[in-house]
């Protein structure tokens, strides 16, 4: 409980007329963590960043960013970076002017951290926005976020519609950003082998639920993957909550929560990877319960 | 904000100035050449006046500068669709469409700030501009109204003239304004703003007769009051109650060409009538200018009302 949480949610709910896009959200963040927000579309990740970043208002429960309660007020968003999914800008303006326009609405704003960013980028002050490439766009935006230096970052799927090459280049810089300055980075994907290298913190969006919240390395040392005849498998998942179940050739492979139950006789254990334990969650949106997540960082290795 | 605001607008504000200034040009420059053609012909004793010499006075005048007269007369409503459709409607809408409202509402401002920057700096500079537009205008006007003067309820006196630009420009950014923000598409708010106030004008035009009770007066001269808004026009017999056409035995209307021949109107004078006229006279100018601007103003506020809460909305949603 000594360390201090970047976010903490607790109930956070919205409802657009009457649909939930999230219920029942629960969960907290540790300052210094880069954090993956990962869910199918239409999970709710949107509807949670906006909430977190001030653009939207929760129908229930509240947010609380590095202790204070989260306001759409000057103070309030100061602490936090925001990158909108279709990375806004003006179009018409010059990139120095989007500079300009960081450094005259923010307070902290650190022109020298946008310039020397942008000039590694290699990107041009005196181009027009409109004339950049869709990775550099993506650059330019990002830097706005940085640069006016907030606590916590937040990036709604910034990689979404970059080239693979972009990409590489883009996670690389956002590992670079948290090192460099220890801010806490949350951002979201639907695509689960992009994050591994470059978070540390894992958070399950599903159905408008949080499925699972935890330090990477935890959920992986809670989780084991079984390797076994497939006629056994029923008793296994009798005993246990199976978080995937994969059949092939008379062999099961099944993906457990470590000491859950008693490995059967017979059966293979082994570490289980990011990417088929991410999808054994989302294909099963029904695992995964409030009461589980919040032990989840308590270190069960 | 302010530079943010001057840099989103800058093109408007580039537009408004190019216009301005060109307009500023040609009226100076025909304004000088008027004044001078004017004391050149020497016609200032005969006009303003009814006489034949000053007729045909007013006319040369009026085709010698018919460009301008057209260009006055149509400027108004070009100038008030123009800030409606390209300033007021983009405001919101445009932010809310291509997304850049978000990239706003997350830097280190309030939305209170972000609103009222935009919406109060806009402001100003149309009202600035409508005042620089009259001013000039007006100017003009004096020129030539010395000989040619016209109706001060006309429209292209009364709107191009005093606070009714500046009024009418800030009305139809609030306008735009507050269809952006309801509709939260560039286009839409155009085709409102566009169709809307090709509405209104003309509505103000037939409303404006109606800002005062009309005066009453008796006279003998039927051709009195050129500046005037005149509303109804009606014969006192000498017995003494008003007729919309006189009904005298010795002056039967059958006789002469038409109800306006000076004949038949000589003989009805010669009976006894008057002539009474329902008008408001020209000094009432600034009074109805006045109350244009109230009631349109009242309207702006109520439209930002609309788009303050439209854009609240948007932010909570």
């Amino acid at each position: 409980m000594a360390e201090q949480s970047a976010l903490a949610v607790r109930d956070l709910g919205k409802r657009y007329r009457k649909v939930w896009a999230l219920r029942d959200c629960t969960l907290s963040i540790p300052v210094g963590r880069t954090v993956a927000l990962v869910g199918p579309n239409g999970a709710g990740k949107s509807t949670f960043m906006n909430m977190v970043v001030g653009l939207s208002k929760p129908t229930t429960g509240d947010i609380e960013i590095f202790g204070s309660r989260m306001r759409q007020d000057g103070p309030s968003l100061a602490r936090v970076g925001f990158l909108a999914q279709d990375k806004p800008l003006y179009e018409s303006f010059k990139v120095s002017e989007m500079l300009t326009f960081g450094r005259k609405l923010n307070p902290s704003w650190d022109q020298a951290l946008a310039e020397d960013r942008l000039a590694k980028l290699n990107i041009p002050l005196d181009r027009k926005v409109k004339a950049l490439s869709g990775g550099q766009q993506t650059q330019v935006a990002l830097t706005l976020a940085v640069a006016k230096r907030p606590d916590l970052l937040v990036l709604d799927e910034p990689l979404a519609d970059l080239d693979p090459l972009a990409r590489e280049e883009l996670l690389q810089n956002l590992g670079e950003v948290s090192a460099d300055s220890g801010i806490t980075v949350i951002f979201s994907s639907h695509i689960v082998e992009d994050l591994a290298d470059t978070c540390d913190w894992l958070v399950v969006l599903n159905r408008g639920r949080v499925q699972l919240s935890g330090a990477i390395d935890d959920v992986l040392a809670g989780h084991r993957l079984l390797t076994g005849p497939d006629d056994h498998a029923g008793q296994v998942i009798a005993d246990t909550d199976v978080i995937a179940d994969r059949r092939r050739n008379g062999e099961a492979k099944l993906i457990v929560r470590t000491g859950a139950s008693a490995v059967p006789e017979g059966w293979r254990v082994d570490p289980v990877a990011l990417e088929p334990l991410v999808l054994g969650y989302l294909r099963r949106p029904e695992s995964g319960r409030p009461a589980e997540q919040t032990t989840m960082s308590g270190g069960r290795a | 904000m302010t530079w943010l605001v001057l840099r989103q607008a800058r093109a408007q504000i580039i537009f408004m100035g190019v216009l301005l200034a060109a307009l500023g040009v040609l009226l100076l420059v025909t304004g000088l050449d008027a004044a001078s053609y004017i004391s050149a012909h020497s016609q200032r004793g005969a006009c303003p006046g009814t006489g034949n010499a000053c007729e045909e006075f007013q006319w040369a005048l009026k085709a010698r500068y018919q460009l301008v007269y057209m260009i006055i007369g149509i400027l108004p409503m070009v100038a008030h669709v123009l800030v409606g459709a390209f300033w007021g409607g983009p405001m919101i809408a445009r932010e809310v469409e291509r997304g850049t409202a978000k990239l706003a509402w997350t830097q280190s401002i309030t939305l209170r700030q972000w609103l009222s920057a935009k919406l109060g700096i806009a402001f100003l500079i149309v009202l600035i501009g409508g005042l620089v537009f009259s001013g000039m205008v007006s100017w003009w006007r004096n020129v030539v109204d010395q000989v040619y003067p016209v109706r001060f309820a006309a429209v292209d006196v009364f709107n191009v003239t005093g606070v009714s630009p500046a009024v009418w420009w800030t009305f139809m950014f609030a306008l735009g304004a507050a269809a952006g923000a309801v509709f939260r598409r560039t286009l839409a708010a155009l085709a409102v703003a566009v169709s809307v106030g090709l509405i209104v004008l003309p509505v103000f035009s037939f409303l404006r007769p109606f800002y005062a009770d009309p005066v009453r007066s008796v006279t003998v001269d039927t051709d009195a009051f050129p500046r005037d808004l005149l509303m109804a026009g009606m014969w006192l017999p000498p017995t003494g109650k008003e007729v919309a056409q006189p009904t005298s035995p010795k002056c039967p209307l059958s006789l002469y060409a038409d109800s306006v021949d000076p004949r038949y109107l000589q003989c009805l004078k010669g009976e006894g009538y008057r002539y009474v006229t329902y008008h408001h006279p020209s000094s009432r100018y600034w009074e109805f200018q006045w109350k244009e601007a109230a009631l349109l103003g009242a309207m702006a506020v109520l439209l930002t009302g609309v788009t303050v809460a439209r854009t609240r909305r948007l932010r909570a949603v």
